[in-house]
């Protein structure tokens, strides 16, 4: 209680304050510009939070995360084409009532149940966290091995198109993560004669060239289309009290499944938000109303694809496991700041930090709402910025977000390299967020393999030793079939929609 | 069956003979995990090229360049060398010289007006200027030419 007391203490410092402004606002920016992704956005900014305190580095982080949500929904409304793929549900009601005449309604219906999805996604986030934390303290190597293979079984969750190649990815991935000295003998490897490989290569240009500059590439294969004109609107956006009344138990639902999607690895806010909006339609009391215009229908998509946010945190802060892609970027974020995502950053110092962080996440909520309400307008504009002038400012933003890092060319060449690859991954079915995860759990698992071998003797009996590590096995089975679960979901879902 | 996936595959095992036969190259212990993975990959990647043939013999095969259907060669190919070049002209000329010249060869490319061409360079650099230079006291590559 009193950590976090002293979480909303912090969090309420004016510097604090600002870089949830901030946060939020670059977030809806990058989220109602279709081609941006969220996971792009916070890699992009990564690089901006070196110099902060932890805590408001990841207040940043988590706004941009949070911000990017919403904002998909601005262009998904008023042109018909979702900003990120977690809002398709919401451009196929919120479209419907633009052309109606009430666009600000259906912005304001967005916003509103975007709020209270992601407000209450915090609930989650306050109350298992420190659960799972206190449970992953209990950890050995063996386990720590474990907990790796169960987070690159995710991979598979991940790339649900074709676990095969999702796994491939994540295997280069790991061999990627062995470039640099081998931490137990001290020998390079793989390293060509490039001192700068000597730790390895970094994550955060790693993450910046496969999220950021192969969406580049990917922007600049194609020709440059107008955007359709942004509607102007002059309805009122705050929801009426019998609006409230009629969407808030669409909003509760949406708040179940979009945090039990979030705490899930593998799923993410593109599945809740279908779930959102089917379980939306099947529960309302006027289903003829859907397809042509429903403000349930919005509330159900936009309410889960931002519950989302706060339960996907958990198994990243608590475990180290990142579920998806944004997650994946967070973390990198954690590990510039020199913190190890896991149950490290609940006890002492680093605890003032998270609690800090969880409730800059709650704040961050009441900026989205009030940001979102006022400046709705003024992204409806940005949304129609064309990819023409995107391409060039993004790669220069990918140059200088990785030099910045260690001030090396090094970094930008390796930047460089990563985005070819991501681009050709991606061109190719493979998958990009796989690579990042191994990359990071990569270092992870081979740590908690040497060490429980040579605490071992050599014996791998060792890693069956012990409950934790059982159940740790079973969690990897079913990490390696839940895609299967996962993927005919999203088909009903989709098909229902 | 995609026959573009052939070219994965062949990629793939490219990189496990180079990284199997550089581990071979670090001495014994250090070659453990490395050899666990590169085989872990290959399994995977033999997988892939089963599944690859079974679906070909059952289903035929497609070429798999749908995914390359809108492909614009001359924007791409323009894009991705004025990136390369943007990296060589920092090296010798600096940040901001370099950068105001990919920018405007970039957006002249893609045909954006003069005067979004111009505010684009502006606002980018400002940006750049007042985040990175200023805020985080990043010294930007001076180049070789004015270092």
């Amino acid at each position: 209680m009193e950590l976090m007391l002293d979480g909303f203490i912090n969090a309420l410092m004016p510097i604090n304050l600002i870089a949830m402004c901030a946060g939020v606002s670059i977030g809806i920016i990058i989220g109602c510009l279709p081609g941006l992704s969220a996971a792009m956005g916070v890699a992009l900014l990564l690089p901006l939070t070196f110099s902060m305190p932890a805590s408001t580095g990841l207040i940043v982080l988590g706004a941009i995360y949070c911000g990017a949500i919403f904002g998909g929904s601005i262009s998904a409304i008023l042109i018909h084409t979702p900003g990120t793929p977690a809002s398709a549900a919401t451009a196929i009601e919120g479209y419907e009532l633009t052309l109606q005449g009430k666009a600000g309604k259906a912005l304001g219906v967005a916003c509103f149940s975007s709020f209270c999805g992601g407000l209450l996604s915090c609930i989650s986030l306050y109350f298992f966290a420190p659960l799972l934390a206190q449970l992953a303290m209990k950890f050995g190597s063996p386990e720590y091995f474990w907990l790796s293979i169960f987070g690159l079984t995710i991979i598979a969750g991940v790339s649900s198109k074709s676990i095969l190649k999702g796994l491939i990815s994540g295997a280069l991935g790991l061999l990627i993560s062995t470039i640099g000295m081998d931490p137990i003998e001290g020998v390079p490897r793989f390293m060509f004669d490039q001192p700068a490989l000597y730790d390895g290569i970094n994550v955060t240009c790693a993450l910046i060239g496969l999220f950021s500059m192969s969406q580049v590439l990917i922007l600049a294969e194609k020709k440059i289309k107008e955007r359709a004109r942004a509607v102007k609107f002059s309805d009122k956006m705050i929801p009426s009290k019998d609006e409230i009344k009629q969407i808030a138990p669409t909003i509760g639902r949406s708040w179940i499944i979009g945090n039990v999607i979030g705490i899930l690895p593998g799923a993410g806010a593109t599945i809740a938000c279908f779930l959102g909006y089917n379980t939306a339609r099947q529960f309302s009391k006027q289903k003829e109303k859907f397809g042509k215009g429903s403000i349930e229908g919005v509330a159900g998509s936009e309410a889960a694809n931002n519950a989302v946010t706060g339960g996907s945190l958990i198994p990243m802060l608590t475990l180290g496991i990142p579920g998806e892609s944004v997650t994946a970027v967070l973390m990198g974020g954690l590990i510039i700041q020199g913190l190890t995502p896991g149950p490290d950053l609940f006890i002492g110092e680093t605890a003032k930090m998270t609690y800090t962080f969880f409730a800059g996440f709650v704040l961050i909520q009441f900026f989205m709402l009030a940001i979102g309400l006022l400046g709705c307008r003024g992204f409806a504009q940005i949304s129609r910025l064309s990819d023409g002038i995107l391409i060039p400012c993004v790669s220069v933003l990918c140059v200088v977000g990785s030099y910045a890092i260690h001030k090396s060319f090094t970094d930008v060449i390796i930047m460089m390299i990563f985005g070819l690859l991501g681009y050709f991954v991606r061109k190719f079915g493979l998958n990009n967020a796989a690579i990042v995860l191994a990359l990071i759990l990569g270092p992870i698992g081979e740590r908690g393999l040497r060490r429980s071998l040579a605490l071992s003797d050599g014996d791998p009996a060792i890693l069956f030793s012990t409950p934790l590590c059982w159940v740790l096995i079973v969690l990897c089975v079913f990490g390696i079939f839940s895609p299967l679960f996962v993927g005919k979901v999203e088909k009903k879902a989709a098909n229902v929609a | 069956m995609k026959k573009t996936d052939l070219a994965v595959v062949a990629f793939i095992y490219i990189v496990c003979a180079g990284f199997g036969w550089y581990s071979f190259a670090l001495p014994e212990p250090a070659q453990v995990y490395p050899l666990l993975i590169l085989c872990a990959l290959a399994l995977l990647n033999t997988f892939l090229l089963a599944k690859m043939l079974f679906l070909a013999y059952k289903k035929g095969s497609t070429s798999g360049l749908e995914s390359f259907a809108d492909f614009a060669p001359k924007q791409f190919f323009g894009i991705l060398g004025f990136a390369i070049l943007y990296l060589v002209l920092m090296y010798f000329a600096g940040f901001y010289i370099s950068t105001i010249l990919f920018m405007f060869a970039c957006l002249y490319l893609l045909k954006v007006r003069v005067l979004y061409i111009l505010l684009s360079i502006v606002v980018i650099i400002a940006l750049v200027y007042c985040a990175f230079g200023w805020f985080l006291g990043v010294k930007l590559p001076v180049g070789l030419i004015f270092g």
